[in-house]
């Protein structure tokens, strides 16, 4: 389980642009949970996954994840359990190296990185039968470097890189932002497919409504730093993408 | 004839230096000029050890050490205080610019009357033919040695540091610490070079590395474009293309030397030949743009 306590973020204090990012947040999120994140541009979310992730510290309050205390652990070494997709298809991958190197240095994820060969035959047969199960035809282009393949992709390559290595939390920052429809939807159902074989808790945060109410099983909409509304079960199922634009509306008047 | 053999000695020499520079620009994406600093270190480091006749490997050991600190050093002052990395590695150079000269006494300090490692194997009745061997030999050796290394997990790790670093960071990579290893790993190979050319020619001057830095950044530049004509991705002919770049580099240099260039001249002309390198595909691209 997940569990945020009292949460709070200002960045630029004292300054003329000085912003409350986050404002004492409390959140549990049980393990196995797919939980969406919405809000309006300056709401918090991104802040919040980031300081999930470790690349922003709190300047109250803690995170826990089951008995671990994360709170002050910088991003790489929390990265044993948490996995991470970027808005940016680049960011997840790194286009100079093959798809196999990209793939071995994510199967190490968290893991320390050794003075030995690791992009072994055994290595290759291993990535090569996952990246055919994609149907995208990538599994003969190992060799290839990531930078070559179109933003869809490499997106779906970082979903499966996420899964190389033991996770246990997956934060998807707005991974279809980027992506045409058809990418997009290629990519979530991808993510949804993984999810639910590694058991894993995930957050998702996205701008696409409709993305919003397929996916994700609780959705939890942020307002000026804080939580505002907290949707799960069967009230969840039911939501309507045109009922988010009128929270969305109706939270500006 | 053996004017060109010359300036190919030489030319391997400095490719130790090349090979750090493309860890430093290609590979962590960094521009380090500490190689100034780091390259007559490992000189200095030569002289002093040379003089007091230590075995030659241990002086190897020693100088290259030498240079990994000032890398070290460049890469603490970048990671820790969050200075800019070239400026990281100007004040590092022009400190141990100081150092250079406190620990040699003096500005020039000759080898007579001792052996130094050009002399060590006598197979050919030539010496040019040796000297250019045992070159040979150790540049073919740390070629093999970084394929190695930048092939292994370690090594893709620190590829993609420079490469992605938001992808490296997520996937447990300490970016920071990294970057210090590559800086170190580069400055010491800096500090073979000086190691090479100060036996080659010598002596150590205490301001033999100034403007160095070109010399490994024309044979990156070269090599890469070299890289990008082939289109190889294979790690260890990358390296090979860059040795090759410095070869080319050196060859160049020679042949301006030997149409009657006067020596005074030189470092003009090592920054036109780069300005060319860099500034002409540019104009190319311009044109057709």
């Amino acid at each position: 389980m997940i569990r945020l306590l009292g949460l709070t973020k200002t960045f630029h204090p004292g300054k003329a642009n000085e912003t409350r990012a986050l404002n004492d947040v409390h959140l549990d999120i049980e393990t196995g949970t797919f939980l969406v994140l919405v809000g309006a541009n300056g709401s918090g979310k991104s802040t919040l996954l980031n300081m999930l992730a470790g690349a922003v510290f709190p300047d109250r309050g803690s995170i826990f994840l089951g008995d671990r205390n994360l709170t002050r652990l910088p991003d790489y070494a929390r990265s044993r359990w948490i996995a991470r997709v970027f808005q940016d298809p680049l960011g997840g991958t790194a286009p100079e190296l093959s798809i196999l190197d990209n793939f071995r240095l994510a199967a190490l994820r968290g893991t320390a990185k050794k003075l030995r060969i690791g992009t072994t035959p055994g290595f290759r047969l291993q990535v090569r039968d996952r990246i055919a199960g994609l149907g995208m035809g990538l599994e003969d282009k190992l060799d290839q470097p990531m930078g070559t393949l179109s933003g869809g992709q490499r997106q779906a390559l970082t979903l499966l890189m996420s899964v190389m290595a033991k996770a246990e939390v997956l934060l998807l920052d707005e991974p279809t932002a980027a992506l045409d429809p058809h990418a997009a939807q290629k990519v979530m159902e991808t993510a949804r497919q993984i999810i639910v074989e590694h058991g894993l808790t995930a957050i998702l945060v996205t701008h696409d409504m409709k993305e919003a109410v397929t996916y994700g099983n609780r959705l939890v909409q942020m307002h000026r730093g804080h939580i505002l509304r907290d949707v799960s079960g069967a009230a969840k199922q039911a939501l309507q993408p045109e009922a988010i634009y009128q929270w969305f509306l109706s939270d500006k008047a | 004839m053996i004017f060109f053999v010359t300036a190919l000695i030489l030319g391997l020499a400095l490719s130790a230096m090349g090979l750090g520079i493309f860890i430093t620009m290609k590979i962590f994406k960094i521009p380090d000029i500490t190689t100034d600093g780091s390259y007559t270190l490992g000189a200095t480091v030569t002289a002093l050890l040379l003089l007091q006749d230590w075995p030659l490997l241990l002086i190897l050991l020693c100088s290259m050490t030498a240079g990994a600190l000032a890398g070290v050093l460049t890469g603490l002052v970048h990671t820790r205080l969050h200075i800019d990395a070239l400026l990281s590695g100007i004040l590092v150079m022009t400190g141990l610019y100081s150092v250079n000269l406190s620990l040699l006494g003096r500005s020039n300090v000759p080898f007579v009357g001792k052996t130094t490692l050009f002399q060590q194997i006598q197979w050919f009745d030539k010496p040019i033919f040796n000297e250019l061997l045992l070159v040979t030999g150790i540049i073919v050796a740390c070629v093999a040695l970084l394929a190695y290394l930048l092939r292994t997990d370690f090594g893709i790790a620190m590829r993609a540091t420079g490469d992605s670093p938001a992808m490296a960071r997520a996937l447990g990579i300490n970016s920071k610490g990294m970057k210090v290893i590559g800086l170190a790993a580069a400055n010491a190979l800096t500090a073979l070079s000086g190691f090479l050319v100060a036996q080659y020619q010598g002596f150590t001057d205490v301001s033999m590395g100034i403007g160095i830095v070109l010399v490994g950044l024309g044979s990156v530049l070269i090599g890469d474009a070299l890289i990008q004509w082939t289109g190889v991705s294979n790690i260890a002919l990358r390296l090979l293309l860059i040795v090759a770049g410095g070869l080319l580099f050196q060859l160049v240099l020679a042949l301006a030397l030997s149409l009657g260039l006067h020596p005074n001249l030189l470092k003009l002309i090592t920054t036109v030949f780069i300005l060319a390198i860099v500034g002409i595909p540019r104009l190319l691209k311009r044109q057709t743009a």
